[in-house]
């Protein structure tokens, strides 16, 4: 049987440590003052690709070491001041991070690294004089006695070319009287200065402080090494494996569905609210409910090194397609659930790649029309009504309605005599099988089309909407759950079936009695609700439950729910029985998406509760709305 | 020549990985698996260089350091110990009872064998 | 009839004279089909599932398995067999698994388990609808082996 190889281990774990060093290294490049030596940010960049090399070496990543090594040569010369970097030089940084990164992910998976392009091992930079390492060696007794041996560490250390080694001899006394453990040499090395500082120490590691050591660099506009200490940055955190965390996510939710039977045995037995079972069941319940807080609050994450991706991936894409483009972030330090962080990333590079593809002009014709060449794109992440939304804008030519529509013809998706509003135009995006241009495709992400963004995102409950004008650029709005695990939600009943509603998106209930029914030309039932009127709908009757309509009875209760453009309706049902938390569970991903439905739940006895959801109630009572359903719109025939 | 290594480890894994590196490397191996297992074997391993683990049943790293440094023939032979911290406390205390030099588990081969070339050549 | 010895079954095709494999057989809008054995994880009594009334008609519901959402789906329905007449007095519900999918299908009963040799298996003839995996003459009955692969529900866009 075949003996798994201990370093598989070891390598898992260099990845999981690169994750983390490659956004420390973006963050520092992202630094205003990263060129300026006095401040953390070059030393934080340097420290993190050194980290990544010396994993590498000892992994036998060649390819990954030789990539950091060049790397981190660069960022030393510019930390220890040797060379003054200009303004190419950011932009040469940025490049070259993330060219490591790509070789971190090539040697992850095992493959070389694309070999179209060249490697970026810097030059030494223009401005950087030979300049000369002056090492000087002075081992005392104890050196000798815990065994160390200054032939082998100047071994080490002259193992590069241009290397001269002097012994100074002077203190040595005469045979008769000398000690042959004492400590009388020193020695004198001196080496070419591109090396780093911290390999010359490196050889010293274990004998610092039985030696006197100085170490040196002389060379024009040199400063003088200073006593580098590896400070560690930052906060003490834990490396946690993600299936554990997951799984302490599942037992909360047990918890919470276990809580819920032992409620309804409770309430069975009919015992006093005040008894001894109750209160203890409740002072639990409080518990319970600050400990999935807390292991919520392990799960979430902020936004931020998605954000940092995306950045690389426009930077990429604009490269590539010889636009000029910037990211602009702003909310990075919102919080949501790491499994929405997941599954957000496919559908975000498509969107970025595709903004910078056909959102953005080229450079020369944003010129002609007047604005700035370097285009913006903005990425801004919010939380809103109970949900996490994240815009993605650009400020390009916006979508071009006639192509578009000349496209969607041709495709057979409409009647060439039909009329489209704008609206219903822009969505035409999310068709299958809509691409704009089918020459660029190979670089917008292998064909994969506006409708699978939308499907991916509706796999996990998330809606996408889209708005443009003209010359001034588009943005699309997306529209998550704060967590794919828990939800609050008020439990109500319709047609003898029990279904779940987000608290968040319930914004109100009353007696259908008290409600103002009017109708409108139309016919259609309104309801008065906080002021507004809102189109009345029972829940039976939109969700197929078979029961009649009942509307006009008055002890039915109206919930009044509303979707993320604030639209409401006021929905009808039965009875009103709880508020409580439920745990989430997926329905899409074994049932495919079920209009108005979000998800399920499992309640106290066993039976399974579907989530419903809100938005897309409102959109099947009031029609799409600029949030695009799921359901692919089917092409209405005129007349 | 051969240099020759005397691996003192109590944990069976961690001798495997030491040995897996060591020969990979070219050195000689012989394991032992406590403080008095490798003092029973000093004569038959002749090492240039030991590498040990600190806490071991029977006699830990620091006894064994102890033991070796009083040895006429191998006070001067250079000892790694083995550390899963990297704490300075530990470093000092592994410097006064006569280490050479230390390894930070889990250690990674090819900085166990610089370090090895750095006391032992 | 051979016993089908199940560690022979998997990969001694050369040495055994006459592999089988096992097959589970069982009854849907009165007519007759099976499935190989290890895509067939449990068989449960049946217990009315959560409607999910939007979902398209064959798409039963839900029910609770072990704290998993599972979708029920009306096999003769979604075969699109004729309707029967006296329906299934006491109907079971097949859980089976493709990959890491789990999906239960409502039958009318469930015969037994048959080992059938796997020199007897043909591929469907062109007629047939697409969801067979093949079928295999035994003991002078034709039987209908459903390929569980084309039964489970697609994640993708389902809407009728």
């Amino acid at each position: 049987m075949h003996k798994p190889d201990p370093l598989d281990e070891i390598r898992l774990g260099f990845f999981a440590e690169c994750e983390d060093l490659l956004e420390r290294l973006l963050d520092a490049l992202a630094d205003p003052c990263l060129m300026d030596p006095t401040h953390d940010a070059i030393h934080q960049a340097f420290r993190a690709v050194h980290t990544i090399k010396g994993g590498a070496a000892s992994l036998g990543f060649d390819v990954l070491m030789a990539e950091a090594h060049g790397f981190e040569n660069r960022l030393d010369q510019i930390r220890t001041g040797l060379a003054m970097p200009d303004a190419r030089e950011l932009s040469a940084l940025l490049a070259a991070a993330d060219k490591l990164s790509a070789e971190v992910t090539a040697a992850a998976e095992n493959q070389p690294a694309r070999k179209d392009s060249a490697p970026v091992t810097p030059a030494l930079l223009t401005n950087s004089a030979p300049g000369v390492w002056t090492v000087r060696f002075k081992p005392s007794a104890a050196l000798y006695a815990t065994g160390n041996e200054p032939l082998h560490i100047l071994n080490a250390l002259t193992a590069c070319d241009g290397a001269t080694v002097h012994c100074d001899l002077t203190a040595l006394p005469g045979l008769e009287v000398i000690d042959p453990e004492a400590g009388y040499l020193v020695w004198t090395v001196r080496l070419p200065a591109d090396l780093p500082e911290a390999t010359l120490r490196e050889a010293f590691d274990f004998v610092d402080d039985l030696c006197d050591l100085s170490i040196a660099r002389r060379g024009p506009g040199a400063t003088p090494a200073r006593n580098t200490a590896a400070v560690a940055p930052g906060a003490t955190t834990m490396r946690v494996e993600l299936p554990r965390v997951d799984r302490l996510m599942n037992l909360v939710g047990e918890l919470v569905i276990s809580q819920s039977i032992l409620a309804s045995t409770l309430a069975d037995a009919g015992h006093d609210r005040r008894s001894p079972p109750v209160l203890a069941f409740e002072a639990q319940a409080l518990l319970v409910r600050e400990l999935q807080d807390a292991v919520m609050a392990i799960r979430t994450q902020p936004i931020k090194p998605l954000f940092l991706r995306m950045a690389r991936v426009l930077r990429e894409a604009a490269a590539k397609l010889g636009k000029s483009a910037r990211l602009v972030c702003e909310g990075d330090t919102t919080e949501v659930d790491r499994a929405i962080i997941e599954q957000l990333a496919e559908p975000l590079t498509h969107m970025i790649r595709n903004a910078v593809d056909h959102g953005l002009e080229p450079p020369a014709r944003r010129r002609a029309n007047g604005k700035s060449e370097t285009g913006d794109i903005q990425l801004v992440a919010a939380n809103r009504a109970g949900r996490f939304i994240i815009e993605l804008a650009d400020d390009g030519a916006g979508i071009d309605r006639p192509r578009v529509r000349e496209i969607a013809t041709a495709r057979g998706l409409v009647a060439p005599d039909q009329i489209l509003s704008d609206m219903e135009t822009d969505a035409l995006l999310f068709q299958p099988g809509f691409s704009t241009a089918r020459e660029l495709t190979a670089h917008s992400g292998r064909g994969v089309g506006m409708d699978v963004v939308r499907s991916t995102l509706g796999r996990i409950g998330g809606r996408i909407s889209i708005a443009s004008t003209p010359g001034a650029g588009t943005r699309f709005t997306l529209s998550l759950p704060l967590t794919l695990a828990i939800l609050d939600g008020l439990l109500v009943s319709v047609a003898g079936q029990i279904l779940v509603i987000p608290l968040a998106s319930a914004l109100e209930t009353g007696l259908v009695g008290d409600a103002g029914l009017r109708h409108d030309l139309s016919g259609r039932t309104l309801a008065r609700m906080q002021d507004r009127h809102v189109p009345f709908v029972d829940a039976g009757q939109i969700l197929r439950l078979g029961a009649p309509a009942r509307v006009d009875r008055p002890d039915g209760i109206a919930v009044l729910i509303a979707d993320e453009e604030d639209r409401r309706i006021a929905l009808v049902v039965d009875d009103i029985l709880e508020q409580t938390q439920v745990v989430i569970k997926d329905l899409i991903s074994h049932c495919g998406p079920v209009p108005g439905i979000a998800a399920a739940t499992i309640l106290g006895d066993g039976r399974v509760a579907l989530i419903l959801d809100p938005g897309a109630l409102v959109g099947i009572a009031c029609g799409p709305g600029r949030m695009a359903d799921p359901t692919p719109a089917r092409p209405r025939k005129t007349g | 020549m051969t240099v020759r290594i005397l691996a003192v480890d109590d944990s069976r894994t961690i001798r495997d990985l030491l040995a897996h590196a060591l020969l990979g490397a070219g050195y000689q191996v012989t394991l032992a698996e406590d403080g008095q297992d490798a003092l029973d074997r000093l004569t038959e391993a002749a090492p240039d260089a030991i590498i040990s683990d600190i806490n071991m049943p029977r006699m830990d790293g620091f006894g064994l350091i102890q033991a070796i440094r009083q040895n006429e023939s191998y006070r001067a032979t250079p000892i790694l110990v083995l550390t899963t911290e990297s704490a300075p406390e530990l470093k000092a205390r592994a410097r006064a009872a006569g280490a050479t030099g230390w390894i930070v588990k889990p250690f990674e081969a090819d900085k166990l064998v610089r370090a090895l070339q750095m006391i032992a050549g | 009839m051979q016993e089908a010895d199940t560690a022979t079954r998997l990969d001694d095709t050369a040495t055994v004279p006459n592999p089988t494999q096992d097959h589970l057989c069982f009854v849907s809008g009165g007519q007759d089909f099976c499935l190989p054995v290890d895509c067939v994880y449990e068989l449960r009594a049946w217990t009315r599932p959560t409607p999910l009334p939007l979902a398209r008609p064959s798409l039963i519901g839900v029910i609770n398995l072990r704290g998993t959402v599972l979708p029920v789906i009306d096999l003769a329905r979604e075969l699109g067999l004729p309707e029967v007449s006296t329906p299934a007095t006491r109907p079971v519900i097949m859980v089976i698994g493709v990959g890491s999918r789990r999906s239960g299908f409502l039958l009318d009963s469930v015969r037994d388990i048959q080992p059938v040799p796997l020199s007897r298996i043909e591929p469907p003839p062109g007629t047939d609808p697409s969801f067979l995996a093949g079928i295999a003459l035994v003991d002078g009955t034709v039987l209908r082996i459903l390929d569980p692969g084309r039964l489970m529900p697609t994640p993708a866009l389902d809407i009728p």
